[in-house]
């Protein structure tokens, strides 16, 4: 059987094409998302966002079964929970930056030790409990792409989609925002309406991969594509473009590897390819890389040499 | 023998070149003041020099010889923009880091390096200051601290990234007048300077830099004229000419 | 000694090995390094246990250690290069190091115990138990796991007490300590290392993510209420030992994990210093002087 045919057989498969196309379409939107946090230089959030998620898997699934009485482990239930969780996360970061002349750094120790510790608290305490379903919560702490459903799916695709019309459609503002807050807010694009949009847009935008690929690892699927993205793009069309489309086929290609090596699981394997595909671009892109820098000193160097 | 000798400096910041062949001679007894817009690479230039940036090619020499034989006789004074002013410590502290260099690895600050700090800190005008979390500081007293330090420091050429920025007009008196009193004292001054209007009340010899390249360098009286500076500067310099 | 007083001294032994060299990274403004190479160890942690068949081996604490410094290396070349913005270095590197791990971990090592509850949160509670005790002839000196990180407590004091001025110096202005021909590089390396160190030494007994919490979150706190560096160090220790003992104390009453509701208890004090501080100051503002 050729390669192309044991893809094409892979992708008859029904929990195989749903686990590709879930990881393409959290690559890319998590890509997406990224290069608009890494332009602000706030990538460390996505860290912040990434494991105070857990605070919000675990007071989504005690809120869902033991008071709704619904399933808590749903991509649905648990993106809305954890999006909640996050935002209130990344807002609590603000308030003691804010409010104390600690940087921005010792803010996000704090959020993640309320956030992250106290989410470990309850996720033990419901390991302990009596609860219904409460097998295999834990797991999404590393993530399992192969335990998605037909219905994650859907809920990741729509959340995706939602997610990319809101940056298409606010594109030139968030673009202003980014390079030149002041200029924005001067110009009557309110930072109070523009930050809980982006807000709200980035957590549930990272929090769809949870169940997929984990939360411990999110960081390196915002920051990566927008990374290397950055080497080969100009503008910022360009860049959140090809950070997009980097993170979308990292995401496919990380899945399929994962399945063929069997018994490793989905989310670390497309962090390789991601962090492969940031290599490449870091080292070798024509307009900015380690070389192109290389090759401008050595002539410099030499055109030196020729004058003296 | 000059007292700060720069030949062929070049410093590249990724593909662009940020100071490029720069050459220099600071003679002794002289305030010097490095002039040019933004990005002209002045503060590139002292970075440099005291080998905080790496450079591409191009010799320093202090006193005719290498920085690391000479530390002692070599202060520099980074921007105040560059230091994080909530760092826990109080004016005191801040002034006698001005000291460590002079002390070994475990030797506690001694009773003269006590004397020297208050000296400084009275030279300065802010002893009442001393205390104070540096937090709490204008902006012209925190340049003034950071003099107050370089005073502690106790070099014979002092190399100051622009020790005006950010300074109320009594704040600027008071560093000017320490300048000129360091110079009657036979030390030497390399400064990067923003206010045009100041120039030739302060110093006796002005370097121009633009785009990364020295442009001019000479007296005050031969070398800071209308055509140079609009050469350096273009329009831009004309403008805070008239103002002055 | 008793179950809960090995789990009282292991408990505020980690805490405050954990927060003293977090205080350097505090008033450096590197908080979230200790994130980075608390993320990076992981697969030093795994391989070394893979060649060594323990968690505790000194090749394992080697082979860990330098991985946690790849980042320093990584992140300040990387930064150096300019091509990359200068906060996002750190965290390009780390997530695919602690990967690495994850995926070693899921296929090689089904011979080697790490369990993921351990990687996220520690074995404090075991790690006191009765069999897990040092004992020589009659003399019961302790939970075993406490004695490492104790040695690192002591190697950390001395080397902050020796390059005290030279770390204070690099940390408020690096310009000035190089230009003075100070050891800065030297120095902080030496720091890095012991960071580094910390986190792998500490992996047992809080996990691999918790340790950032316990690092940095009682100096931070200690900051809010201090503002000289000397007062800081001895604040923070404080700081750590009492939120170690109260996590410890409601994880007891409550059957609860002991390391995460230690991190909890420290984000929470740290909330409640916040509140306090500022509702103080504005008090005070509100009064006429």
């Amino acid at each position: 059987m050729t390669p192309i045919e044991s893809l094409l057989e892979l992708f008859g498969n029904f929990t195989f094409r749903t686990m590709i196309l879930s990881t393409g379409i959290i690559g890319a939107v998590s890509g997406l998302l990224g290069s608009l946090l890494y332009l602000r230089r706030q990538t460390m959030i996505s860290d912040v966002i990434g494991h105070s998620a857990i605070g919000g898997v675990a007071l989504g699934f005690i809120t869902c079964t033991a008071l709704l009485g619904i399933d808590g482990r749903s991509v649905l239930t648990l993106t809305i929970s954890a999006a909640i969780t996050t935002a209130v996360a990344v807002l609590l970061t603000n308030v003691i930056t804010r409010f104390s002349r600690l940087g921005s750094d010792a803010a996000m120790a704090v959020t993640l030790a309320v956030f992250f510790g106290g989410g470990l608290v309850l996720l033990r305490w419901i390991g302990h409990s009596k609860l219904p379903n409460r097998a295999g919560i834990e797991k999404y702490v590393f993530g399992n792409a192969a335990t998605l459903t037909g219905e994650d799916l859907t809920t990741i695709a729509i959340i995706g989609v939602l997610a990319v019309a809101v940056v298409v459609v606010l594109f030139k503002e968030l673009m202003l925002s980014a390079f030149d807050p002041v200029l924005a807010a001067t110009m009557g694009f309110s930072p109070r309406i523009l930050q809980p949009i982006l807000l709200v847009t980035v957590t549930t935008g990272i929090v769809i991969g949870i169940k997929a690929v984990g939360l411990i690892l999110m960081i390196g699927f915002v920051m990566l594509p927008a990374a290397a993205a950055r080497q080969w793009a100009r503008r910022l069309h360009t860049m959140t473009l090809f950070s997009a489309v980097i993170g979308g086929l990292s995401g496919m290609v990380g899945s399929i590897l994962a399945v063929h090596l069997g018994r490793v699981p989905t989310g670390p394997i497309i962090i390789v390819v991601l962090f492969a595909a940031f290599l490449v671009s870091l080292l070798a892109s024509p307009q900015r890389s380690v070389l192109s820098t290389w090759l401008a000193r050595r002539r410099h160097r030499l055109a030196g040499e020729v004058a003296a | 023998m000059a007292v700060l000798s720069i030949r062929d400096l070049t410093v590249a910041y990724q593909q662009q070149l940020a100071l490029a062949d720069a050459c220099l001679d600071v003679e002794e007894g002289r305030i010097v003041a490095l002039l040019g817009p933004n990005g002209a690479g002045k503060s590139t230039l002292l970075k440099a020099s005291v080998g905080l940036l790496s450079t591409i090619r191009g010799e320093v020499t202090f006193f005719g010889r290498k920085l690391r034989e000479v530390r002692q006789r070599v202060g520099y004074m980074s921007q105040a923009a560059e230091v994080d002013w909530d760092f826990p410590t109080t004016v005191r502290d801040v002034v006698m880091m001005g000291r460590y260099g002079r002390r070994g690895w475990l030797r506690r600050p001694g009773a003269a390096d006590r004397q020297a700090v208050a000296e400084a800190l009275d030279a300065v005008g802010i002893s009442d200051l001393a205390g104070r979390q540096i937090s709490q500081l204008s902006g012209g007293q925190k340049q003034r601290t950071f003099m107050a330090r370089i005073l502690a420091q106790d070099p014979e050429l002092f190399l100051l990234d622009e020790p005006l920025a950010g300074v109320d007009v009594a704040s600027q008196d008071a560093i000017m007048a320490i300048l000129k009193g360091l110079r009657a004292e036979g030390k030497t001054i390399v400064l990067v300077h923003h206010d045009l209007s100041s120039v030739p009340d302060l110093a006796d010899d002005v370097v121009l830099l633009r785009e990364g390249r020295v442009v001019a360098s000479g007296p005050v009286a031969e070398t800071f004229t209308e055509d140079t500076v609009m050469q350096c500067y273009g329009f831009q310099g004309l403008k805070s000419r008239a103002a002055a | 000694m008793t179950l809960l007083a090995a789990l009282a001294l292991l408990s505020v032994v980690t805490a405050v090995t954990c927060s003293l060299p977090g205080v350097f990274l505090v008033v450096r403004r590197q908080s979230m390094l200790v994130e980075a190479m608390s993320h990076a160890v992981f697969p030093g942690i795994v391989i070394g246990a893979l060649v060594s068949g323990s968690t505790r081996s000194p090749l394992m604490i080697v082979l860990a250690t330098v991985l946690g410094l790849v980042i320093v290396v990584g992140a300040d070349k990387a930064r150096q290069s300019g091509l990359v913005t200068a906060d996002a270095s750190q965290g390009l590197i780390y997530p695919v190091l602690f990967a690495i791990g994850v995926a070693l971990l899921s296929t090689q090592l089904s011979s080697v115990h790490i369990s993921e509850n351990a990687v996220l949160a520690g074995e404090l509670n075991l790690l006191a138990l009765p069999t897990e005790r040092w004992i020589i002839g009659t003399t019961d000196l302790g939970p075993q796991a406490m004695w490492p990180l104790l040695l690192l407590l002591v190697i950390d004091a001395l080397f902050i007490t020796l390059t005290y001025r030279v770390l204070v110096v690099s940390a408020f202005d690096p310009n000035l300590a190089r230009t003075m021909g100070l050891p800065t590089r030297t120095v902080n390396m030496a720091l890095m290392v012991l960071v580094s160190l910390t986190v792998v030494v500490a992996f047992n007994t809080v996990g691999a993510i918790l340790v950032v919490a316990l690092m940095i979150v009682p100096p931070a706190t200690g900051r809010l209420v201090t503002n000289r560096m000397g007062w800081l160090i001895f604040v923070s220790l404080a700081i750590a030992s009492v939120t170690a003992l109260l996590g410890l104390w409601v994880a007891y009453l409550g059957d609860l994990a002991t390391a995460p509701m230690m991190a909890f208890t420290d984000g929470v004090v740290f909330l409640i210093v916040l509140l306090v501080t500022r509702l103080v100051a504005s008090r005070r503002r509100a009064l006429p002087a």
